[in-house]
């Protein structure tokens, strides 16, 4: 009876996680280069139950209980966001699984946000001002450069009045997962990145939140609902609890 | 509890009721000279750790990734965007346009910013009782470096490089009187916006580029015309409709929080 009652709570502890999720997905609908977290579950085995000397119940029915569930790793939903075109030419979207390498203090953070611009003659994100590294890792400084002088070509290279003047770091990851998002639009790296061979860079354009706000609701509505049904399942069972607590001793 | 929703919605609306404001400045801009729309950029949140990645889980195994959180967004930056905007043509003598990057230099009031000198993108100038070249805006900043036409004068000609001649009764060649100089920078997005159509320069926008007009980038002045603003209402009010439904969302996050909590209340 108890272990319903536990069971039935950690169903309510899920679906406040994925709440959380859900609302930072949705206050992230707007967000250039945002990816959403899907929170997953898992099912937690019959271990508890079924220990040898432990308390036992019913045998014949303990196959069929289960053990509630965990929360699983977070899975961040790489697909390619929607493109909003901005007609910008430092306004950069990548096409494909790459990453933009831009420095992070003394480390490296990767990103999908493409609005670039210039502080001094540096190359920066125009969100937060982190420089932008190119392949070699190094920051990109021009010479006398105006923001209205620099374009960007398919290949990811900047063009100072035509000229190549410098290659966008743009890596890839053999499993995306395994990036750990740090917030400011960035991912940290877990794993060596490796060289971009699938991704082209788009001019004028950027990736808008790859967030679909109808989607995001329903699993909201979904959520909200087996929310209710556990915390219905605990009265119930209260109830139960109850009248065997008060009305047993009666008869 | 679900109070971490809650607040994440909560951040979700103060940056979009931001985004909001800056869509409105854009639209009531949408007539005025010279006027460079700017647009609202986000930024997620910090990441709360509920499981570390790569700890070990119940079963002994090693998990590929951990439990990270978002805990909402917010407002990073606002950016102009300095794209040409298109021209009108106006006819009038002082009314002038920049074809290209450049800004015309007035001079502003001394605390207003470096060297009191801002820029501007709005050419509709006017000429003031001592026959000095002045902005059209409400405090009619002089022209940097002044010009000034002398009261008799018939007519004004502002050719493509800036110069500024002018025709007298009696006289047979036009006279020149001065020079337009323009200023470009290596980051006009990085400029201050001061109102009243001027711009201040900034760390962002580094220090200004000063030269003549038709020199490489700083653009060829048009004469009789009118740079008009550079807002898209069309753009806008799609940015504006994706902005209310993206507020309304996240006011769903909330009551839906609050319908949980309010489960949780109503068990005993």
């Amino acid at each position: 009876m108890l272990y319903g009652l536990y069971l039935s709570a950690s169903g309510m502890a899920l679906a406040r996680h994925r709440q959380d999720v859900i609302a930072n997905n949705l206050a992230n609908a707007q967000t250039t280069g945002f990816k959403r977290d899907l929170a997953l579950y898992t099912q937690r085995p019959l271990e508890a139950m079924d220990l040898p000397g432990g308390r036992r119940f019913l045998p014949e029915h303990l196959k069929e209980m289960t053990g509630g569930g965990f929360a699983a790793a977070t899975f961040t939903d790489f697909t390619q966001g929607p493109v909003e075109v901005s007609e910008r030419p430092l306004d950069v979207m990548l096409q494909g699984p790459g990453m933009l390498a831009v420095q992070d203090g003394e480390k490296v953070a990767y990103t999908r946000d493409g609005k670039l611009t210039l502080l001094g003659q540096k190359l920066v994100r125009a969100v937060d001002g982190r420089p932008v590294l190119d392949v070699d890792g190094n920051e990109i400084c021009f010479n006398g450069a105006t923001l209205d002088q620099l374009t960007v070509d398919p290949f990811g290279c900047v063009r100072h009045c035509g000229v190549p003047a410098a290659q966008l770091g743009i890596f890839e990851f053999e499993d995306l997962q395994s990036l750990v998002k740090l917030g400011s639009n960035m991912f940290g790296a877990t794993e060596p990145p490796l060289p971009a061979g699938h991704t082209t860079v788009v001019s004028g354009v950027f990736e808008a939140s790859g967030v679909n706000p109808a989607l995001e609701l329903v699993e909201m509505i979904k959520n909200t609902r087996a929310f209710e049904l556990s915390s219905r399942m605990i009265m119930l069972q209260d109830e139960t609890l109850g009248r065997l607590v008060n009305e047993l001793p009666k008869l | 509890m679900s109070v971490t929703a809650m607040n994440t919605a909560a951040s979700g609306l103060h940056a979009l009721s931001h985004r909001l404001d800056v869509i409105a400045n854009n639209l009531a801009n949408v007539n005025t000279v010279g006027f460079k729309k700017a647009r609202a950029n986000f930024e997620d949140l910090l990441y709360q750790v509920r499981r570390q990645p790569g700890s070990e889980n119940s079963l002994g195994d090693i998990t590929p990734a951990g439990i990270l959180l978002g805990t909402g967004v917010r407002l990073s930056s606002t950016q102009f965007c300095f794209e040409q905007g298109s021209f009108d043509q106006t006819g009038k003598q002082l009314d002038l346009a920049i074809d290209g990057a450049g800004l015309f230099q007035v001079r502003v009031f001394e605390d207003m910013g470096p060297n009191g000198i801002g820029y501007t993108r709005a050419g509709n100038f006017f000429r003031n009782a001592n026959g000095e070249i002045v902005l059209g805006n409400s405090n009619g900043f002089r022209l940097e470096p002044p010009i000034t036409i002398s009261e008799d004068a018939t007519s004004v000609t502002i050719g493509s490089d800036g110069r500024v001649l002018v025709t007298t009764p009696g006289a047979t060649e036009p006279e020149e009187v001065g020079q337009i100089e323009l200023a470009r920078f290596v980051n006009p997005e990085g400029l201050l916006a001061k109102g009243q159509n001027v711009y201040v320069e900034t760390q962002a926008s580094g220090p200004p580029i000063v030269g003549v007009p038709t020199e490489e980038g700083f653009g060829a002045i048009l004469q009789g015309s009118l740079e008009q603003s550079n807002v898209e209402p069309v753009r806008e009010l799609v940015d504006l409709i994706q902005t209310q439904r993206s507020f309304e969302l996240n006011g769903r996050s909330i009551s839906a929080a609050d319908e949980m909590l309010q489960a949780v209340v109503h068990m005993r």
